[in-house]
């Protein structure tokens, strides 16, 4: 086993490290729900993870399951109960942050789950947002982590599955979403982004260790902007990559 | 006990009796207690038309049987579309069989079940709110909150014709107790004009009565009981057994190569039409790939509750 971290694995790690401690954090399908168990293991952070089928717990799996809801999960929660219930506690303004993964993002963090191209006669038909879309819209602040390729990190999404900032500032409100909610962070294969506070537009904050400026360019569907001091993303060390290739290994169908 | 209430029967009796062409089903399970032994028998019966309302259904079966016309969802069964041409969805649509899609996200389908538990006409929601599922679909519009001004999405409410849920037990008598993650089946089958439930047990009501907090819906609502050992197999039930990831590979994941359509009709033909009902199915399941192969999948390493209790006072009676 290489002792050099893969893209994907500096992502998830990455990712990690972001997520809030002593937070309330609406757990999405698949990439997130691997990082969030990896964060709480490796970093014993006190997370009260939410999982849309109706559950929360604060302590790591025995095994990160394979579905999300299995018996790994369910076992040992401090909550289990109905879909209707666990966004209810969002739409009720008591999560803080979303974690959720998607098909394709924009520069307003829009999320498209759903499909390429026209929806009548799409290209590529993802199997939907689930509850991706619920989470953006009724959490305060969206963690979005996604692999990124100058198409699936584009200008504008061909579907919003999940709502960032839509067309720029005010829309949110405008649309009649919360007030001051929002996605906040992309982690992608690549590096880490942010969004300016006044344009709501995404711009890079951090390249993974050594990812080029180039490579981000060549990777992302618009001239993005760069943080004028634009950081290095810390590499991971030798125990954060044993204690998440312990989790992975766990995951064999991990949707990108 | 079963001759007393007249509702235990066989899936096979359940199904031809409360399921019909044309009707709007809800087919339980997010993930977990998916009723497959039900969609199994559908696709037996070859039942037509029917609308699908589903979370996170294995919806696989139904699709390959040409059961459904129109799904109402927010993720497409759990069908990885490596390519849109791949798709089941799409190659139904190549033998002539169209089906429509109908989006949601997980809270607002949940929601219009919910409306439809509750009596009432519509509900209103702040999801969807700036997503494109207002273009696409027309039952979901917005409205103003007459008391606040704010802008919220309404939902019309829903009552499927048949509810089909799969719980660890129930009573003779439909009173069905289900734990671990519920998901929606709580709604859906409060919201169904019909329910019939598959459980892993069928229980003595005394057992029920013990612990009446985990009833999900009233014996009187329900309309079917159909006892299935590893009813939702290869899906799971909490503490019963777990998922089985390699057999859903015979079926779930389309070929890298293409070829999905024949890997599907190959499942159809040895475990759905080449069996008469779930005994069958398990049967042929330990002849093919030996008992340990199914033992494995049960829960071993039980974690069981501090007990629920109740009980009598003396001094209550004054």
């Amino acid at each position: 086993m290489s002792e050099k971290p893969t893209p994907f694995e500096r992502m998830i790690i990455a990712a990690a490290k972001e997520l809030p401690d002593n937070a309330r954090v609406f757990v999405g399908v698949g990439i997130p729900l691997y990082a969030t168990i990896f964060a709480m293991k490796q970093y014993s952070l006190n997370i009260a993870a939410i999982i849309e089928g109706g559950n929360y717990r604060t302590t790591p799996p025995r095994i990160p399951p394979i579905i999300m809801e299995a018996n790994d999960w369910a076992t040992l929660a401090e909550w289990n109960g109905t879909l209707v219930d666990a966004f209810s506690l969002a739409q009720r303004g008591f999560i803080e942050y979303g974690f959720i993964s998607g098909g394709q993002c924009d520069k307003y963090g829009n999320v498209n789950s759903t499909c390429a191209g026209d929806y009548k006669k799409p290209t590529l038909r993802w199997p939907g947002g689930g509850g991706a879309g619920d989470i953006a819209a009724l959490c305060k602040n969206t963690i979005i982590i996604m692999p990124q390729n100058k198409l699936r990190l584009c200008e504008k999404v061909d579907f919003i599955t999940a709502p960032g900032y839509l067309d720029g500032p005010g829309a949110r409100e405008r649309a009649g979403l919360p007030p001051d909610s929002g996605p906040i962070m992309l982690i992608t294969q690549l590096g880490i982004y942010r969004f300016d506070e006044k344009t709501k537009e995404m711009y890079l904050e951090s390249c993974h260790p050594g990812v080029t400026i180039e490579e981000i360019k060549n990777n992302t569907g618009w001239d993005v902007k760069i943080s004028p001091d634009v950081k290095q993303t810390e590499e991971p060390t030798s125990d954060e990559l044993k204690g998440l290739r312990e989790i992975l290994k766990h995951a064999p169908l991990i949707i990108t | 006990m079963s001759k007393y209430s007249g509702k235990v029967m066989s899936m096979k009796e359940a199904v031809k009796r409360f399921v019909k062409d044309g009707d709007v089903i809800w087919v339980g399970g997010v993930n977990q207690h998916q009723a497959l032994a039900a969609m199994h028998e559908i696709a037996r019966q070859k039942i037509r038309n029917l609308t699908l309302v589903g979370l996170i259904t294995d919806s696989t079966v139904l699709l390959a049987a040409k059961c459904i016309k129109k799904v109402l969802c927010s993720f497409v069964g759990p069908i990885r579309y490596r390519n849109y041409n791949d798709s089941l969805i799409r190659l139904c649509a190549d033998e002539g069989v169209f089906i429509e899609v109908e989006e949601y996200s997980n809270f607002s389908l949940a929601m219009r079940l919910l409306a439809g538990a509750l009596g009432i006409p519509f509900i209103t929601t702040k999801s969807l709110l700036g997503t494109d599922c207002l273009k696409v679909n027309p039952n979901v519009k917005i409205i103003e909150c007459p008391f606040t001004g704010e802008k919220l999405v309404a939902l019309p409410a829903l009552n499927p014709d048949v509810a089909i849920i799969h719980v660890q037990r129930s009573d003779p008598f439909g009173n069905a107790q289900k734990w671990g993650i519920i998901g929606a089946d709580d709604v859906a089958a409060k919201a169904a004009k019909k329910v019939i439930v598959s459980c892993e047990e069928i229980v003595d009501p005394d057992v029920i009565r013990r612990d009446p907090n985990r009833t999900i819906v009233q014996g009187f609502r329900v309309n079917a009981v159909v006892e299935e050992h590893w009813g939702a197999h290869p899906w799971f039930v909490y503490g019963y057994y777990d998922v089985d990831f390699p057999f859903l590979g015979n079926y779930l994941i389309p070929p890298e190569k293409g070829g999905y359509l024949e890997v599907i009709n190959k499942f159809m033909e040895e475990w759905v039409y080449g069996v008469e009902n779930r005994r069958e199915y398990i049967d042929k399941y330990i002849k093919t790939y030996g008992k340990e192969r199914l033992e494995a999948l049960k829960i071993k390493q039980v974690v069981s509750s501090g007990e629920v209790t109740y009980g009598y006072a003396e001094g209550s009676v004054a």
